[in-house]
């Protein structure tokens, strides 16, 4: 029996290289498509020729050969395939008695392999039996395949599509893609820029974004050509033309304008962005853990909630950071509610104002994790820092009633946050507010263009986490008559200045030696 | 040459010139050493040192092999306990080396063929005065 090449994982995952028949191949397969080919099925093919063209081998060229046996005779000059050697061709140079009481009489055979520099000895004319033997059977002591293409692709899945891909981006004057799918370049629709100023005009008028699909009932392309290339023809031209934006709108790609979209929607604002901070997670007493929780903080390093039932709402509190850049923290929970899953792409969703029933689409930023596009929304409602929202799903797919509980006015003490000098100081400032707040999380700025300011030196001028701390803690312990504040009120602070989590700020917290007063209020 | 005490990592190997001087029947040691299934191919006083061995799979031919050690590696050390804990060390160790082929391993390495043992009892076993099995430091 040999063993196939093609049959053994080994080789798919190391020695294996496209050629230039694959490369034809290949081309051929996307050439007679009418559609895109995702490199997966790709790789699936090549498995599949790969292994017909060994099998063709195998019986067409080696039907008619002189296959090795031991037990037979043969003479110098003679051209044999060795089966156990991959059905290597070798010629017999030379023939001496075979010396081994154990076989008797017999001979041996010097043959050189092609391609081999060695000359090497085999048995012939073997009396003994042996696992070569024939024993007249005129069929090719082939192995039947024991993997089928599918159960090959499933082990080398990984290696074999990334040397696909590898090979196909490497010759684009040959291939194009779009995501997974590969196209021949031969067979791209050309996109002129009227075809593009009609989807501009389009989505504009749609004022939300727009399925390829949908765009092509009125960008005119070659209407002769299958759906999918000319999907794929536009999607490739729209995707290199600055003015549009690829979103996902329920789970569907649609295009948007760059320029209709909330500008963190398109990149992440400067006060949202956080580097991640190395800290000692031990620190954090019960407390603490109990208050990180209760923010809710997008970035938090609590636990996840384990998979299960989508749920029924979310809840969060607003913090400085969001309510200047008009965006909602994508916590764990509203990421579940969303359905989002792990896709990275800017989503769109249709929000509705609890209050008013208006309509408007909020910008799903999986990588900056938060909602943007909810700046007029924040304006127009006037929601305080420390405002209690609520977000659930309507029935309609993709749209989410957002919410806050108005209250009768009341007057509520506000810290008030303004900059001196180089520091964050706080003062007192009666206020009516007539939305439900965390009362710790509840704070005022002065002037947002001064904590902008002092946002930037403390970025300037790399401020760790304990400085911040030290600096902010004692001002707003200095307001109470106990000298103590609530941890929560420290996170709110010190995220006027630098996007934090509550976890490095607790600990910085601990690590500056205050001390725990009790209810989560602490004490320098 | 004057004995000189190994140590942890003073290579050790087979020498077989001291078989040949010590041992006129090490080919009985080697037997010893089959299985039960290739001591039931070969007799003990069959003379296989230098035979054409014929591989079973490809039908390959080795000039000049020994069957013997041949057998040994190929299919003795494939057997599960060709090398266990029962074995007397000194055995345990020449078995090792028969399998590899005579390539020179310290004590601290013959300690990851035979983890059971500690590397400090084996150089005790094969770095004292008597030799077992002709195991030996390798001499430049």
């Amino acid at each position: 029996m040999i063993q196939r090449k093609t049959q053994d994982i080994a080789y798919w995952l190391d020695a294996y290289q496209i050629d230039d028949a694959d490369h034809e191949y290949i081309y051929d397969l996307l050439a007679e498509s009418d559609a895109p080919i995702p490199a997966r099925d790709l790789a699936l093919a090549i498995i599949r020729r790969r292994m017909e063209e060994e099998e063709r081998f195998l019986r067409e060229t080696l039907a008619q050969a002189n296959i090795y046996d031991p037990k037979e005779a043969y003479q110098v000059g003679d051209e044999i395939y060795f089966p156990a050697l991959g059905f290597r061709k070798g010629k017999v140079t030379a023939i001496r008695p075979g010396a081994n009481p154990e076989h008797g009489d017999f001979d041996v055979i010097t043959v050189a392999l092609e391609g081999a520099r060695k000359p090497r000895l085999f048995a012939a004319r073997l009396q003994t039996p042996h696992k070569l033997n024939r024993d007249g059977d005129t069929e090719l002591p082939l192995d039947k395949p024991l993997f089928t293409p599918e159960e090959i692709l499933a082990q080398v899945e990984d290696a074999l599509v990334a040397k696909i891909e590898a090979h196909l981006q490497a010759h684009t004057d040959f291939f194009v893609r779009a995501g997974n799918a590969w196209l021949t370049a031969d067979q791209l629709i050309p996109v002129n820029i009227g075809h593009l100023n009609i989807a501009e005009a389009l989505i504009e008028m749609e004022g939300k974004p727009v399925t390829t699909p949908k765009l092509l009932e009125q960008v005119e392309l070659e209407s002769d050509m299958p759906e999918s290339i000319r999907v794929f023809s536009l999607d490739m031209a729209l995707l290199h033309d600055e003015r549009f934006i690829p979103v996902s709108l329920n789970g569907q790609r649609a295009w948007f304008l760059r320029r209709l979209m909330p500008a963190a929607a398109v990149e992440i604002p400067d006060v949202l962005r956080y580097e991640p901070v190395a800290y000692d997670r031990s620190l954090l007493n019960v407390e603490l853990l109990q208050a990180e929780y209760q923010v809710q903080d997008e970035w938090s390093d609590a636990p996840e909630p384990e998979e299960g039932e989508v749920p029924a709402s979310a809840v969060f509190h607003l913090i400085y950071p969001h309510q200047v850049a008009g965006t909602m923290p994508l916590t764990p929970t509203i990421r579940r509610l969303l359905s989002l899953g792990s896709q990275d792409m800017v989503a769109a969703i249709t929000l509705v104002d609890g209050r008013w029933g208006d309509r408007f689409t909020g910008w799903v930023v999986p990588q900056g994790r938060y909602i943007a596009g909810l700046e007029h929304w924040y304006k127009e409602h006037k929601l305080p820092i420390g405002t209690k929202l609520y977000l659930q799903p309507t029935d309609q797919p993709g749209e989410y009633l957002l919410d806050f509980k108005p209250q009768r006015a009341k007057r509520h003490w506000v810290r008030l946050a303004t900059v001196q000098g180089r520091k964050l100081v706080f003062q007192t400032q009666q206020k009516a507010i007539n939305v439900e707040v965390d009362d710790q999380l509840l704070l005022s700025v002065g002037d947002p263009s001064a904590i902008d300011d002092l946002r930037q030196m403390v970025e300037l001028e790399g401020y760790s986490v304990e400085d911040l701390v030290a600096m902010i803690m004692p001002e707003l312990a200095r307001m109470s008559p106990q000298g103590t504040a609530h941890v929560k009120t420290l996170y709110s602070a010190v995220n006027l200045v630098r996007r934090l989590p509550p976890g490095p700020i607790f600990a910085a917290l601990v690590q500056i030696g205050a001390t725990d007063t009790g209810s989560g209020f602490w004490s320098l | 040459m004057p004995w000189k005490r190994p140590t942890l990592d003073t290579p050790f190997h087979i020498d077989w010139e001291w078989w040949r001087a010590n041992e006129s029947n090490y080919r009985f040691y080697l037997y010893e050493q089959l299985c039960d299934a290739c001591r039931e191919r070969y007799s003990v006083d069959e003379d296989v040192q230098a035979v054409d061995w014929i591989d079973p799979e490809t039908a390959e031919v080795t000039a000049d092999a020994d069957a013997w050690l041949i057998c040994l590696t190929k299919h003795c050390a494939q057997e599960p306990h060709y090398i266990s804990v029962d074995l007397p060390l000194a055995a345990a160790v020449f078995r090792v080396f028969l399998i590899n082929g005579n390539r020179p391993l310290t004590p601290r390495q013959l300690h990851d063929h035979l983890p059971w043992r500690d590397a400090r009892t084996i150089l005790r076993v094969i770095g004292s005065r008597k030799i077992h099995y002709g195991i030996r430091p390798v001499v430049d």
